[in-house]
């Protein structure tokens, strides 16, 4: 056990004055979040004014060449006063013990391995699991699981900034990560009626929290909660699953180390933590005919998210989907890959994850080219039963495909399904083509290709007299 | 394991039962979530729906117990009972429009060369083809505005037209807006001049003599619309080959683009057998 320093002992450590009475000011319990001490090192989070906190560990395991220091802020000065302060704390016995923090245990880790590594360079690093996944998604991923789980070495050694980098984003979004988790639970203990849940500044502050931990998934799909308060008389429910939800993704990617691989991957991409190009160009694609059946687009805070859906038309018992996503930003309009309507030969790969949606299309072997029997249609049932298997997968999904050959049918009120012999199902709200798609159908079956959602069914794109017409 | 491959997994015999659980098991939780487990205590769950591991902080015990039900209700989902069909709308004989023609008239809703509307649906009628059916409704909201506009588009639409009315009383397009009052222009096609020739002369000299100006565009707009279509392949070339002059440039885009719109619908709207060639 390494004796505790005094504070004198401490404050002989600044590297100048205006450290030192910096990191008096800075040894106040309120400013550190998750500080903890073991035999050989402190660490804790900053909780500075800045969005981030700084984290800052110091091991006090080497007697003979001092205390080291880690510490992720700007400052050039070592020890920075982030680390004298966490010190000074600790002199003061304002830390208690706890179980390091994964960027401290990675941290300490990584200096133990060099300590080990400098008189005996053939010995392995300890600690590595075996991970499929590729470069860089792997290491997040690894490091995202609590630590124990470090990034395979590329040819027998990592690039310890590259690492550093990843271990710090890890860092940066299991941070985020709890704080989702610990705002989610409060909700549901101060009840979903509290004044606090119908202001969209806890929507917008959470959310700006979640973009700083790089956690940019997340914080889109708060947003999109935020829009679900009061939208009607039974808010209440909507607004739970979609929590419930949100928790199931806080909790699942903060042990993604323990989940099936694929699964682990699923909720790595609906936090934020997506798969390389290169990773995903790295592996088998899917060969065959694709059409371009349909394309959607919706805003997200000042970015157009455009998903193009392909489909296999070659497939006899079940359709095989893929999602393209493009993105526009102002100055950068998103565009359509491909025609509506049209089929092509393509290579389509696969992003990691528990269901296969989200691909890329790598080479064409044929130019898009009008295709007018349009993509496969299945009855209302039996596409409502995949869409029901992919979010029984992924609970975290907000849309799947679903192409039916279906009536366009009222049920009073302005309201309309969409009807076969198996069943129907309820056209979104707000869907404004209603009228082109009821004159086009004129009461008669027509293939209609849309996306499910929890909130019904939203076409996007319809076949008739071997036309095909945009909605 | 992919969403696929789940579906041979045997299905269990309770799940009927669980099915009808999870609506209860659904309903408390959602009451004690908008009192909040601070003030209403979070009890046991119901057979089938308890949780492995029991969470310490009770709120994120009732989320772990609710992100289990709400996952369970959306995965389940089925098909709402298909309600009683409508009516199919009486079947149109005539062949439908030619893409080109659709798409022209799709522009011209937009409000791009919109002059040529008229004559889009007098040749529409003599060409006894339908109206490409996604338009039809576009074109029925804008003749609520316009009677005149309204009783011919509604004559070359024909029977859809009153049964989309009755289909989506929501759009409001039921009534015929009584008689066209006295005093509005018809909707028609603008009448050809006696000398089409001449008028073709009289719009290409107004480039030479720069009196073509973005004013001056809308009447000779109209001038474009009305002459004979024979001579559209004369006017085009006049247009094209009209001097450059900054004041008059806009509006030689905007004619030569007219006259090519204007000879595309003639090609593509005419009846066959009814084309008339230039003398030479």
């Amino acid at each position: 056990m390494t004796v505790r320093p005094t504070p004198e002992q401490v404050l002989s450590l600044a590297p100048d004055p205006g450290a030192a009475s910096a990191a008096l000011a800075l040894a106040n319990p309120a400013s550190w979040s998750a500080a903890g001490c073991d035999d050989s090192a402190v660490w804790g989070n900053y909780v500075a004014a800045s969005a981030e906190p700084y984290m800052v560990a110091v091991d006090l395991s080497d007697d003979v060449a001092g205390p080291a220091y880690r510490c992720n802020c700007p400052s050039r000065k070592i020890p920075c006063k982030h680390a004298l302060g966490l010190l000074l704390l600790f002199a003061n016995g304002g830390v208690m013990r706890a179980q390091r923090l994964p960027f401290a245990a990675a941290w300490l880790q990584r200096r133990s391995q060099q300590e080990n590594a400098a008189p005996e360079p053939e010995s392995e690093t300890p600690a590595v699991a075996s991970h499929d996944g590729g470069a860089s998604s792997a290491a997040d991923s690894g490091a995202l699981g609590g630590g124990a789980r470090a990034p395979r070495p590329e040819m027998g050694s990592v690039d310890p900034a590259r690492l550093k980098r990843q271990l710090e984003r890890a860092a940066r979004m299991r941070g985020g990560l709890q704080e989702l988790d610990r705002w989610l639970a409060d909700r549901v203990r101060a009840g979903l009626a509290a004044p606090e849940l119908a202001d969209m500044a806890t929507w917008e502050r959470l959310s700006a929290r979640l973009v700083d931990a790089q956690c940019g998934g997340l914080a889109n799909r708060v947003k999109r909660v935020a829009v679900k308060v009061g939208q009607h008389a039974r808010w209440h429910e909507d607004v739970l699953e979609e929590l419930a939800i949100l928790h199931v993704l806080a909790v699942g990617a903060q042990r993604s180390s323990n989940l099936p691989a694929e699964l682990g991957e699923g909720v790595h991409a609906a936090t934020g933590l997506t798969a390389s190009k290169e990773h995903v160009l790295e592996g088998v694609p899917s060969t065959t005919r694709w059409i371009v059946a349909g394309e959607s687009r919706t805003r997200e805070d000042r970015i157009t998210v455009q998903r193009t859906w392909l489909c296999d038309t070659a497939s006899t018992d079940r359709t095989t989907w893929a999602m393209v996503l493009g993105f526009g930003a102002f100055g950068v309009e998103v565009t359509s890959p491909y025609p509506i309507g049209c089929a092509l030969d393509a290579d389509v790969h696969w992003y990691p994850g528990g269901i296969a949606l989200r691909a890329m299309v790598g080479r064409e072997h044929s130019a898009p080219a009008f295709y007018a029997p349009g993509p496969p249609h299945t009855s209302i049932a039996e596409g409502l039963r995949a869409c029901g298997w992919a979010v029984a997968a992924e609970p975290w999904l907000e849309r799947y495909p679903l192409c039916v050959h279906a009536v366009p049918t009222p049920v009073g009120n302005g309201r309309w399904v969409v009807a076969d012999a198996t069943g129907s199902v309820p056209i979104v709200d707000g869907f404004w083509r209603m009228a082109e798609l009821v004159c086009i159908s004129a009461g008669l079956p027509v293939t209609i290709m849309g996306e499910w959602s929890t909130e019904g069914f939203l076409p996007l794109t319809m076949w008739a007299d071997n036309q095909v017409v945009v909605l | 394991m992919t969403a696929h491959e789940v579906h041979d997994v045997p299905i269990n015999h309770d799940a009927r039962e669980l099915g009808a659980s999870a609506s209860s098991e659904w309903a408390r939780l959602v009451t004690i979530a908008i009192l909040g487990t601070d003030r209403r205590p979070l009890p046991a769950a119901e057979p089938g729906w308890e949780t492995l591991t029991a969470a310490a902080d009770p709120g994120a015990e009732l989320l772990d117990r609710a992100a289990a039900v709400a996952t369970a209700r959306r995965a389940g989902v089925q098909p709402n009972p298909a309600p009683a069909r409508i009516e199919p709308a009486p079947a149109d004989v005539r062949p439908s429009c030619p893409p080109d023609a659709a798409s022209l008239l799709a522009q011209m809703l937009r409000g791009e060369h919109d002059v040529l509307l008229p004559e889009w649906f007098a040749l529409c009628e003599l060409a006894h083809v339908q109206v490409a059916p996604h338009l039809i409704p576009a074109l029925l909201l804008r003749g609520r505005r316009n009677p005149a506009f309204n009783v011919v588009v509604r004559r070359v639409i024909g029977a859809r037209a009153a049964w989309l009315a009755e289909a989506m009383p929501e759009l409001n397009i039921s009534q015929l807006s009584g008689p066209v009052p006295p005093g509005t222009a018809a909707f028609l096609p603008p009448s050809p001049p006696s000398d089409s020739g001449a008028l073709v002369t009289a719009i290409s000299s107004t480039f030479y003599d720069r009196a073509a100006t973005w004013a001056a565009a809308a009447q000779l707009r109209l001038a474009v619309a009305s002459i004979d279509p024979v001579w559209l392949p004369a006017l085009i070339v006049e247009l094209q080959r009209a001097p450059f002059s900054s004041v008059t440039e806009r509006t030689r885009v905007d004619l030569l683009g007219l006259a090519l719109a204007r000879q595309q619908l003639v090609s593509c709207l005419q009846p066959a057998g009814t084309r008339v060639r230039l003398e030479p």
